[in-house]
């Protein structure tokens, strides 16, 4: 019994609480898809055990086989194209001066935050049968090579090559030629060299983002959404969505498919993770020196050769939908009489427009605030306390990488759909409520992994030399660990602000009735061929967006600037 | 120290709980913005407004129907707008707890699945029906579960006429499945309507026979799917396909805005979809949930909804006496299946269908 009491006392109620959070919010939608394969009327009160044959239909039903098959695919290839990109360019970044290299790091940037719906309805607008290229140039090969497969892990890599490019660059970034040099000198050839020290330097590097890129496009809800109105091309996310908005709905199959999806994800996160743990990093002793790009030249061409790609990459998708927005038909096409503001005015007048505008915004940045605060105290529990069940936490959040939107959606319509909980108020379906709970479920895994690596960066015995010096918790954690995190906070915020208000795959699963969302507003607008409205509100809210991101951004700048002059003078004096 | 610093902690996880819970607020209630009329002109009429109003799930002319029936009964009514799919999915996902008192859309194969599972409230014996010819009275099923009121076409076969003179357009479904160019159509497991009409194609020429024609089709790559009517037009503009099953209203108002397009009734019968009205069987507002029934059944209304030029479809009012929409053919030739049928094979064909189309 005493004992029993003690290890109640022991228990850490901060971790224990963020525990039951995370377990909460990604956990259990994760498990209640798994239990509705094999119980699959358990969360509507038929509980009858089918055992793991629904997982065998799979291959049954061609229309899910194809999903599979389809996914598999585009995620491969987008894989491996993407990741020849991002490396390719992110070896020539780092290779050469060029007075246009910031412009291949933006462009990464900018696409690692557009919503992939957003980027895919421009290819749709520019490269259909009736699109801007035909229209104009009477290019109607574009339309047959985008609408196959092929075109489709192209369009996918250019989207997504960022994530290889962000891995291979920051692998780039130390200089080994050192290492080179003694391979030459004890006799090996280029070749030799490059085999035995660069390659293997950089491999895992490369293989990260393969499995990145390749995570982020097999998950994708986007691409299939936006392509769904021209060509017919099922994923499992878009099959799943089908699954969940037809009549009748098949619950049971939204949860094998579902299942699957996770299984594939959690393949390639091992293998991001075997990456991970094969990465050297003990070239980086003190004479390890930054690598240092190297002026040739012939850098107009590579600058030359950066905008050409920026142009195809950035100008198609964003161009097409700012070139459309201005049309007052497509089959009009790029004329002054067919130049038109209509679609702008009737945007800013239109009440769903606005209604979504600011819901979206509103739940975003809830969602945004919530998941910092978890990430916070998910890296504080990890590094700070000597919590038992650090290892859960741990990999409950790195578990929330590998869930889609749409998977998320479909477990959170499972728990929060029952009507057990409407006898205690809390049957959140059909309310914002679970929007909330699933956007801030799908900004944990930025919020945690950004916060976690600004964390580690503090040194536990700089906490203990203040605490030595009588600082009290309180006071460390605002002199020393904030300072240290501040900047991460601010940068998970609005990574997070800025890709929940996009989120299409959450909002279109669960937004409640009358309840209008941005990502669904602009959608649906694009599936009713409205594309004059649809891409003036995306122009519109994608301004207003960034616009915000670059307020919170230079105003936390300027109050950490005024800050830190303030303590700065208050040392002087 | 490091106590206290534990309770603000704690604080810090229950605020994130609770503004990850209850943010939002579970109290802004089910349906978030509802579109409750606040026009009850005093004194008129009896004022039968509670606190709660009557929630009705609508794919059409949800900008007006609170207004006038409100105008009308005294009721208060909260609309739920949602595409005709949206809807059925949703009565689906809320099955063990509806959020909706009433039901009005145009999928009466659904409808009669859910009346077998007991989603409706049966045995309601509104006095409007009097107003219903023996003919619409005949679709009405024998429990009172739901109530058509109204039929469109949910296709006709509409073409492209840049591409195909009108002589060769398919004069019937039979040839419209035989017809040697790109034909094109609405997708049954996605868009409300897309049902009704293969479910008609599927009753009238025979289940295998019409697969094998279908399966010709996909095979051969000559059969389009698009998820909605809306893309489905549009293909039919870019000429992507030269034929279509095209809704009704689609049809109408790409024909009357210029594009190049036309379509035809087709002999054998446009294939229809029948809008009904339903309530449910957990309805705490049973009273209103009947006025509403009585309300839509009542030729002034009918007549009243076909005069409204903002909606998504053009129909046929069901009930002696109401005007039918001004702008469509006046006797329009529209077929349906046997409901019972249509119903039965729902799941079949759309999981088939599904299947076929990603050849």
């Amino acid at each position: 019994m005493y004992k029993m009491i003690r290890s109640i006392k022991s228990i850490n109620p901060l971790g224990a609480g963020i525990t039951l959070l995370l377990f909460l919010l990604i956990l259990l939608p994760l498990l209640a898809v798994i239990l509705q394969i094999i119980y699959p009327g358990f969360f509507f009160g038929e509980r009858v055990y089918e055992g793991f044959g629904l997982l065998l239909e799979l291959f049954e039903r061609p229309l899910w086989k194809a999903s599979l098959i389809n996914s598999l695919i585009l995620a491969t290839g987008t894989a491996f194209l993407g990741t020849f990109i991002g490396g390719t360019l992110a070896i020539v970044r780092a290779s050469w001066k060029f007075t246009l290299a910031r412009l291949i790091d933006i462009t990464a940037w900018v696409l690692l935050i557009m919503p992939s719906f957003i980027i895919a309805q421009g290819w749709v607008l520019f490269a259909n049968s009736n699109g801007l290229i035909n229209q104009w140039l009477g290019i109607s090969w574009i339309s047959d090579l985008i609408f196959q497969p092929a075109g489709l892990i192209l369009v996918m890599s250019l989207s997504k090559f960022s994530l290889a490019y962000l891995a291979v660059q920051s692998a780039l970034e130390w200089n080994v030629l050192h290492y080179v040099e003694a391979a030459r000198l004890n006799g090996a050839n280029a070749f030799g060299a490059l085999h035995t020290v660069r390659l293997p330097l950089l491999l895992p590097a490369f293989v990260a983002g393969w499995s990145l890129v390749f995570m982020e496009t097999i998950g994708d809800f986007g691409l299939p959404a936006a392509l769904s109105t021209v060509y017919r091309f099922p994923t499992l996310p878009y099959t799943i969505y089908s699954a969940i908005n037809m009549s009748p709905t098949r619950f049971d199959l939204a949860g094998v498919l579902s299942f699957y999806l996770v299984v594939i994800i959690i393949l390639a996160l091992l293998v991001l993770f075997l990456a991970m743990k094969k990465s050297r990093y003990d070239f980086l002793n003190n004479r390890a020196i930054k690598l240092q790009p190297k002026r040739v030249k012939w850098h107009p061409f590579l600058s030359l050769i950066s905008i050409v790609f920026v142009v195809i990459v950035l100008g198609i998708p964003i161009g097409s939908s700012v070139l459309v927005s201005f049309m007052s038909t497509m089959y009009g096409g790029l004329a002054w009489d067919n130049f038109t503001l209509q679609y702008y005015i009737e945007a800013l007048t239109n009440e769903t427009f606005l209604a979504s505008l600011q819901n979206s915004l509103k739940i975003s940045g809830t969602a945004a605030l919530c998941s910092v605060i978890i990430g916070f105290i998910v890296s504080f529990v990890i590094y700070f306390t000597r919590f038992h069940l650090k290892g859960l936490i741990n990999m409950i959040s790195l578990i929330s990488l590998a869930v889609p939107g749409i998977v998320l959606s479909v477990g959170y319509i499972f728990i929060w759909n029952q009507s057990w909980l409407e006898k205690i108020n809390m049957n959140l379906y059909g309310t914002p409520s679970i929007v909330v709970l699933a956007a801030v479920a799908g900004a944990i895994p930025f919020a945690v992994r950004l916060q976690i690596g600004a964390f580690s960066s503090i040194s536990e015995s700089v906490l203990q030399a203040a605490a030595l010096q009588g600082a009290s918790l309180k006071e460390q954690m605002y002199t020393i660990v904030l300072p240290f995190v501040r900047s991460a906070l601010v940068i998970s915020f609005i990574a997070s602000f800025g890709t929940g208000v996009f989120d299409l795959a959450v909002a279109t699963m669960l937004h409640p009735p009358n309840y209008h969302l941005l990502p669904v507003t602009i959608s649906e607008a694009f599936e009713q061929s409205n594309y004059g409205f649809s891409t003036s509100t995306t122009v519109i809210s994608g301004l207003i967006v960034v616009a915000i991101m670059l307020m919170i951004d230079k105003t936390s700048s300027l109050i950490f600037y005024l800050k830190d002059r303030k303590k700065e003078s208050f040392i002087n004096e | 120290m490091y106590v206290r610093m534990m309770k603000l902690c704690i604080v810090f996880v229950a605020i994130s709980s609770v503004l990850l819970i209850a943010a939002c607020g579970n109290s802004e209630s089910k349906s978030a913005k509802g579109e409750t009329s606040d026009k009850v002109e005093q004194g008129e009429i009896e004022d039968n407004s509670s606190n709660d109003p009557l929630v009705l799930y609508a794919n059409d002319l949800t900008d007006y129907i609170a207004d006038m029936f409100e105008e009308n009964t005294g009721y208060k009514m909260e609309v739920v707008h949602g595409g005709g799919g949206e809807i059925l999915s949703r009565m689906e996902a809320e099955q063990g707890n509806p959020q909706w008192d009433v039901v009005w859309t145009g999928a009466m194969s659904s409808f009669n699945g859910f009346a077998e599972r007991g989603f409706f409230y049966e045995g309601f014996e509104p006095e409007n029906l009097q107003y219903m010819t023996d003919e619409r009275l005949a679709l009405l099923p024998e429990n009172n579960a739901y109530f058509p009121m109204s039929i469109h076409a949910a296709a006709l076969i509409a073409y492209n006429t840049e591409l195909i003179d009108k002589e060769k357009v398919p004069k019937s479904w039979e040839e419209f499945l035989s017809y040697e160019g790109n034909i094109a159509m609405a997708d049954p497991a996605v868009a409300a309507p897309a049902y009704p009409v293969v479910s008609y194609i599927f009753y009238k020429n025979g289940l295998e026979e019409t697969k094998d024609k279908f399966q010709k089709l996909f095979g051969e790559g000559r059969l389009k799917v698009f998820p909605k009517n809306g893309p489905l037009g549009q293909a039919l503009v870019n000429g992507d396909a030269e034929v279509a099953a095209l809704q009704e209203h689609n049809a109408y108002e790409l024909k009357n805005s210029g594009e190049s397009i036309d379509f035809i009734w087709p002999e054998d019968g446009a294939a229809g979809s029948v809008r009904a009205v339903g309530i449910s069987k957990d309805t705490d507002k049973l009273e209103a949930a009947e006025a509403f029934v009585e309300f839509m059944l009542d030729p002034e209304t009918q007549t009243a909804l076909a005069a409204i030029d903002d909606r998504d479809s053009l129909f046929s009012p069901f009930a002696k006496g109401a005007i039918p929409d001004p702008i469509r053919d006046p006797d329009p030739y529209i077929e349906l299946p046997d409901i019972e049928w249509a119903s039965e094979h729902e799941a079949e064909i759309k999981e088939w269908f599904a299947d076929q189309a990603i050849q």
